[in-house]
């Protein structure tokens, strides 16, 4: 019954609710539920759906071509965000939106205007609405977490129950804006909030107006009891991150627990709280509390019980969103060019161009001939230039020097492989160098077969001397040739920077050094990116100077266990 | 002062201006219409998000800040225009990070997180939802509040000419930077403008340590080298140095 009372506060007051998230597969449920919404929605509510791949231009509107050709002067085309002011908007596959369009739904939901400064055109235009996200990603995957922050409502499965009448609705509607509240009961809320580790104050305002419009719906001016638990239930149950710890046990629990859950886990703006403090609920909460434990989902229950964090936000999971911005181009600016293989139009820029000769094109013309409101030529064209995301070319470069061949050069494959999962999920490319006794090898060209990375590596000899400045110059003309194709290199080094051949292939310790520090030097002036990966047993300054020479981050393999390793290279690489 | 928003989905040719097409359709007239650039002129320009500002429009801003001056070079335009203002972003590092060249042009630097002080969040519901309800109350009611800050930033802008940086406080400065390896001597300069600015608000003639403890990380935590391995955020070094070289 949870979903249908949602779903009936929330057609209360859509635009100061934000939205609702509706965590389901597609199906004559959610359609039903869905259009159930809809019929309580006063008549002429702008209702629009959005797909997840809309387009900047349809989102916040620019200029409209077929007016803008027909009359010859600029006509200004709404987009999405300004069609929907007073109404509902519904996000199909939320999970999929892209974070610039997350980014402008977010400013939107915040200042409830939209800010036009696209194509000539300026202006602030009205765009308050309630958002419903249509959620079917799974476990790993899942909305934006700084949207669900805010969309007061997070719906699992769409009911049977049937939803408020029309009629309930449109009276809560005109009694919520007179509906009081004790300031005790806002008290209790924030401590209920803050004893299930929901950081947010957002949730605490929704919680609050949630609180109202159930009184409202219930035709009270006064909120009750009753209103605060069903408020918690739905607002402050789904964002629960912890239990409160039962109060007997209060003390000791503050004693043995850690610091909330991992924070690493959370965005910056849901930072769990370090104060204990917190974990006592307001006299007078207990039954809300109750409320809100009731009403957690088995298995976030489990998890929470458990000690997991309950919520992981798509940052690191999301790997299909991150794919798709990485393929896809962004805008920057136009060129002159013919409308073929794909192009678009720049519609603006064509009319700029073409502005200016359209007088004496029009005295050009016989006299009293008849002529469309503008003149273009084929030279007026402009084409919208998109950067495309290149592909990303990993070189690992592996130090298979004796000095490595003693201690490190296991756990350096290790790493490697562990890197090669991360391109793997990319659709990246690999190659491998790698340098002992007197010669660099290229024992790999950029591949996208990393089973064969993984067979080459596994088959790497070790021994004989560091002759690093040939290690480092092969990397460097490869980078070189990837960068060429088009593509972007990231060269990711294991080494101990103990070089002690130098680049012509003898063994002179003093001028093999100076070699390394040159050809680090010069590799650095190409601005390659580059992450070096200390496999010293202990972390050496030389290798750390080297990695100061490469402009390279600088990672020692002791410390580097294998997530913080792959978020080092993950940081590396172009978004 | 003009105060200029400078939304995510901006064109270039608002952001820079550009030839004015209504008039150059309707009469053939070339005009330029000047951008958010121009306006921003002597105020602020604030980007929220700005740390998902397309590329071409980061090298746009990094060459106006850098030069205080918009150059247009566009549909047959050849102009420029002072463009002096105070550059203010606010986003999620978590949503992607800013170039390293684009932070370098914030002075300060600030962390905002969620309040963990019950009293300090029952405190921030209530007034948000008094704001919520009736906007206008809340606003009137803090007015003499807003004010009184008003009052103390303009006083201290007329005083900040004449307070004093005692050499010992500018040696302290200095050694914090570079304790911290805080990149270039930007960060001193920063951190000793900050710091007057903040004796300023005070009242004060001279610059104390203490004002140099108060503003440091605000000057100083985007200016470290990152660190992957490092769990702190530079925040924290931040202070870890102060203690070092600033003991209270």
């Amino acid at each position: 019954m949870s979903a249908a009372l949602a779903a009936s506060l929330f057609a209360v007051d859509p635009i100061n609710f934000g939205g609702l998230r509706l965590r389901a597969r597609v199906g004559s449920a959610r359609e039903l539920f869905l259009s159930d919404l809809a019929a309580l929605l006063p008549e002429g509510t702008p209702l629009r759906r959005m797909p997840a791949s809309i387009s900047e231009d349809r989102l916040l509107g620019g200029l409209d071509l077929g007016a803008t050709l027909a009359t010859g002067q600029p006509v200004a085309m709404r987009g999405l965000l300004g069609e929907s002011d007073g109404g509902v908007i519904i996000a199909s596959m939320a999970e999929r939106i892209s974070a610039h369009t997350i980014a402008h739904l977010c400013t939107a939901l915040d200042t409830g205007t939209l800010q036009m400064e696209r194509e000539g055109m300026h202006a602030i235009i009205p765009a308050r609405f309630g958002l419903v996200a249509l959620d079917e990603g799974e476990e790993d995957e899942g909305l934006a977490p700084a949207l669900l922050d805010r969309l007061a409502f997070h719906v699992r499965e769409p009911d049977v129950e049937p939803l408020a009448s029309k009629s309930e609705i449109h009276q809560a509607r005109d009694l919520m804006a007179r509906v009081a509240i004790d300031p005790a009961q806002i008290d209790e809320l924030v401590s209920v909030a803050a004893a299930f580790g929901i950081a947010s104050p957002r949730a605490c305002l929704f919680a609050l107006h949630a609180a109202r419009a159930c009184a409202a719906l219930n035709g009270r001016k006064q909120v009750s009891a009753e209103d605060l638990q069903e408020a918690a239930r739905l607002v402050l149950a789904p964002r629960a991150t912890q239990l409160p710890a039962p109060p007997e046990e209060q003390q000791q629990e503050q004693e043995q627990e850690p610091p909330a859950d991992q924070p690493e886990e959370r965005t910056s703006d849901d930072q769990p709280d370090d104060d204990n403090e917190i974990n006592i609920p307001e006299p007078g909460a207990e039954s809300m509390v109750e409320a809100v434990r009731a009403a957690l989902p088995a298995d976030l229950l489990r998890k929470l019980v458990a000690g997991d964090p309950a919520k992981r936000g798509p940052q690191n999971g999301g790997s299909g969103l991150e794919r798709r911005t990485l393929r896809r181009g962004r805008p920057a600016g136009s060129r002159a060019g013919e409308l073929s293989g794909g192009a678009r139009l720049a519609l603006l820029d064509t009319l700029r161009a073409a502005a200016p000769k359209q007088i004496l094109r029009k005295k050009l013309l016989p006299q009293g001939a008849a002529h469309p409101p503008l003149l273009l030529r084929k030279e007026d064209l402009r084409i919208k230039r998109l950067i495309e995301r290149t592909r990303v070319a990993t070189i690992f470069v592996v130090d298979a020097s004796g000095s490595q061949a003693l201690h490190r050069l296991g756990e350096a494959k290790g790493a490697v492989q562990l890197l090669l999962a991360e391109c793997y999920v990319r659709r990246d490319e690999a190659a491998l160098i790698s340098f002992r006794g007197k010669e660099a090898r290229l024992l790999l060209p950029p591949t996208r077969s990393l089973a064969r990375v993984r067979r080459e590596l596994a088959q790497l000899p070790g021994g004989g001397g560091t002759p690093l400045a040939l290690g480092i110059s092969m990397a460097a003309n490869m980078a070189e040739t990837i960068r060429r194709k088009g593509d972007t290199p990231v060269l990711v080094f294991f080494t101990d920077g103990q070089a002690n051949v130098t680049a012509s292939g003898v063994g002179d310790r003093a001028q093999a050094e100076t070699d390394a520090i040159q050809a680090a030097r010069q590799l650095r002036a190409s601005g390659t990116r580059c992450l070096l990966i200390d496999t010293s047993p202990r972390p050496q300054p030389r290798a750390r100077k080297l990695a100061d020479d490469l402009g390279a981050r600088y990672l020692p393999l002791p410390a580097a266990q294998a997530q913080k390793l792959s978020a080092a290279v993950k940081a590396e690489l172009p978004r | 002062m003009p105060v200029v928003d400078l939304p995510l989905g901006a064109t270039e040719d608002r952001i820079t201006g550009a030839l004015d097409i209504e008039r150059a359709l309707a009469g053939g007239e070339k005009k330029f219409e000047p951008g958010l650039l121009a306006r921003a002129h002597g105020g602020f320009l604030y980007i929220d998000e700005v740390n998902l500002l397309e590329d071409h429009l980061v090298d746009l801003l990094l060459d106006v800040t850098a030069s205080g001056e918009n150059v247009v070079e566009r549909e047959g335009f050849s102009l420029r225009h002072p463009a002096r203002f105070v550059l203010v972003g606010s986003g999620n590092p978590e949503e992607g990070e800013l170039r390293p060249q684009l932070l370098d042009r914030f002075g300060l630097c600030l962390e905002v997180k969620t309040p963990t002080d019950m009293a300090d969040r029952i405190e921030v519901v209530k007034r948000r939802d008094l704001f919520e309800r009736d906007r206008a109350a809340f606003v009137e009611s803090w007015q003499k509040e807003e004010d009184k800050i008003r009052r103390r930033i303009k006083r201290a802008q007329t005083m900040i000419g004449d307070v004093n940086v005692p050499d010992d406080v500018l040696e302290k400065a200095v050694k914090l930077c570079m304790t911290l390896g805080s990149d270039g001597i930007r960060g001193e300069i920063t951190l000793i403008r900050a710091a007057r600015s903040a004796a300023a608000l005070d009242g004060a003639k001279q610059v104390t340590a203490a004002h140099l403890r108060k503003v440091a990380p605000l000057a100083l935590r985007h200016r470290l080298r990152r660190n992957v391995l490092d769990e702190f955020d530079t925040g924290v070094r931040v202070a870890r140095a102060l203690t070092e070289v600033l003991p209270a």
